[in-house]
């Protein structure tokens, strides 16, 4: 709900870890998640984001903030999502793509995803599955006919299964 | 509760124990896995992805998933040395806002024809003839059966194109062949991959000038091929019905440079006016309409020398020119940003071959010929 006074309406986020953030209403409703509480009038007590701890909670909240400051400029908000993710580890962005999945941020979600994509690239099958914490659910005969499907691929190349 | 009326975090208030690990990748629902996937390039989820895991196998190996990826990627150009360096190929495209080069892994041992969808045509070095469709990201190929070349000068090309009704991918052949009292004749024949056996005859109506040999530039568009003919007409064939029609090509542009070039959706005209700028037309393919959409201005080139445009990236926003004479470098010019970037080849660009090209996963697996 809008302030009817024009001063800036804040509301307040809890983490599932039990922190708590303000937030202003305008840079918040960038997720769709919230911004149905707020049209649904559930917005005035605590907004609490089960699913999102207080680290990656913080985050988000300064690409909100960061992001609704930007006026409608494709082009300085892309710049701005490649600065603010450009430093972020993989275990960051993990995080950040369930979050930004949870509050419906469309935007985020794309950008993180191809980040996750970027930082994927050139590595190993090894590499890919420790980040996902994916086992390995292939038996040797399956891998060995998925290898053989692939025969062009592995023609004249070293295998470098981990790294 | 406490609230804060500031915008800053209040971060110190009830800070409890973690109750999870550091992160929880591993609940990384389908459907953002399949997010991620779709921003990787072909090659990797191809050589690697497919490797992680049998769900990664399953979801990666659907039409669904193929699809959705080919949708997805920015098509790029395929640049091939024609002077028999035809292993050097690589994909030039823009990421980033930045023209990137790269290798492919497959090896081409011969020169490209064409390229639709991730799909290239190409010769099969062993015989001049034989023609073989590969998607390099995924090293499969296909064999295509040779069309009948007997009396048939080299003045030849081919194309392949998509029939997104169909799903099937049909490849053009054009020729010039001798007829019984020795003229030279332009022909078109053609073959829809996996169904037919032999290589059919278009019916060419008698809409153009059929003598003796004219400068003609081949063009393909969604669905369309075109042919500009001497520079007085457009022949435009519907390869979905098979049918070719004429239509003139804009007046009032007789002693300049021009182009035609495709931009993916449309046949796109570029002509280079006197106050350095260029007039782009664009022709819709159904009716062979031509209408003046912009103007490019052509500026901040004109310090680079006499430039040749190749091809457009970025479905029309930007413009790939090679340079003249003995240069490798080639400049690609965003026409709405007036961006200037340029990249350089092993070899001058005049020795290449530019066409437009999407590395993607799409196969002919199940097809046979």
């Amino acid at each position: 709900m809008a302030a009817e006074t024009g001063t800036p309406t804040t509301l307040t986020l809890k983490s599932n870890d039990d922190e708590l953030f303000s937030v202003a209403e305008s840079a918040a409703i960038l997720s769709v998640t919230i911004r149905n509480m707020v049209e649904d009038g559930c917005a005035g007590g605590v907004i609490p984001l089960d699913n999102v701890d207080g680290k990656t909670l913080a985050s988000v909240i300064t690409y909100m903030n960061g992001i609704s400051a930007i006026p409608a400029d494709e082009e300085k908000k892309k710049s701005y999502r490649d600065k603010f993710l450009s430093d972020k580890d993989f275990e960051t962005l993990a995080d950040m793509v369930l979050a930004a999945n949870y509050l419906n941020m469309s935007c985020l979600m794309d950008a993180v995803s191809a980040k996750i994509a970027q930082v994927m690239e050139k590595k190993s099958v090894g590499w890919v599955r420790r980040k996902f914490g994916i086992e390995n659910d292939y038996t040797p005969e399956e891998e060995a006919a998925v290898k053989e499907e692939h025969k062009w691929t592995f023609e004249g190349v070293e295998t470098d299964d981990d790294n | 509760m406490a609230r804060s009326n500031d915008n800053s975090h209040v971060r110190n208030f009830t800070r409890s124990i973690r109750k999870r690990g550091s992160t929880n990748i591993d609940s990384l629902p389908d459907e953002l896995v399949f997010q991620i996937l779709l921003e990787l390039p072909a090659e990797d989820i191809y050589d690697s992805a497919t490797f992680v895991c049998k769900k990664w196998y399953k979801m990666i190996n659907t039409d669904n998933f193929i699809n959705a990826h080919l949708q997805h990627s920015t098509p790029g150009l395929l640049i091939q040395n024609r002077t028999h360096k035809y292993d050097r190929a690589v994909f030039a495209a823009i990421r980033k806002g930045k023209i990137e080069i790269s290798k492919f892994g497959y090896k081409f041992t011969d020169r490209v024809l064409a390229s639709c969808n991730g799909l290239v045509l190409n010769h099969y070095s062993e015989d001049n003839y034989a023609l073989q469709i590969v998607n390099p990201a995924t090293k499969h190929r296909l064999f295509v059966t040779p069309p009948f070349t007997e009396n048939v000068s080299r003045h030849n090309s081919f194309g392949i194109v998509h029939v997104a009704s169909t799903m099937a991918y049909k490849v053009v052949h054009t020729y010039f062949h001798y007829t019984d009292d020795y003229l030279y004749t332009w022909g078109c024949s053609l073959l829809t991959v996996g169904v037919d056996t032999y290589w059919r005859r278009v019916h060419i109506r008698p809409v153009f000038p059929e003598t003796a040999i004219v400068h003609t530039t081949q063009q393909t568009t969604q669905g369309f091929m075109h042919w500009v003919w001497n520079n007085v007409c457009v022949l435009t064939l519907n390869v979905e019905t098979e049918v070719i029609t004429s239509t003139p090509v804009p007046r009032g542009y007789k002693h300049v440079r021009k182009w035609y070039l495709s931009k993916g959706k449309s046949l796109s005209l570029l002509v280079l006016c006197e106050d350095s700028s260029f007039d782009v037309w664009e022709m819709k393919s159904e009716t062979g309409e031509w209408t003046k959409t912009y103007k490019v201005d052509f500026e901040p080139l004109s310090k680079y020398g006499r430039l040749t445009p190749v091809a457009w990236l970025k479905h029309g926003e930007v413009l790939v020119l090679s340079g003249s004479d003995l240069t490798r470098v080639c400049t690609t010019y965003n026409v709405l940003t007036r961006e200037i970037d340029c990249f350089e080849l092993d070899d001058c660009c005049n020795d290449h071959i530019f066409k437009i090209h999407t590395n993607s996963l799409v196969s002919l697996d199940g097809i046979e010929v």
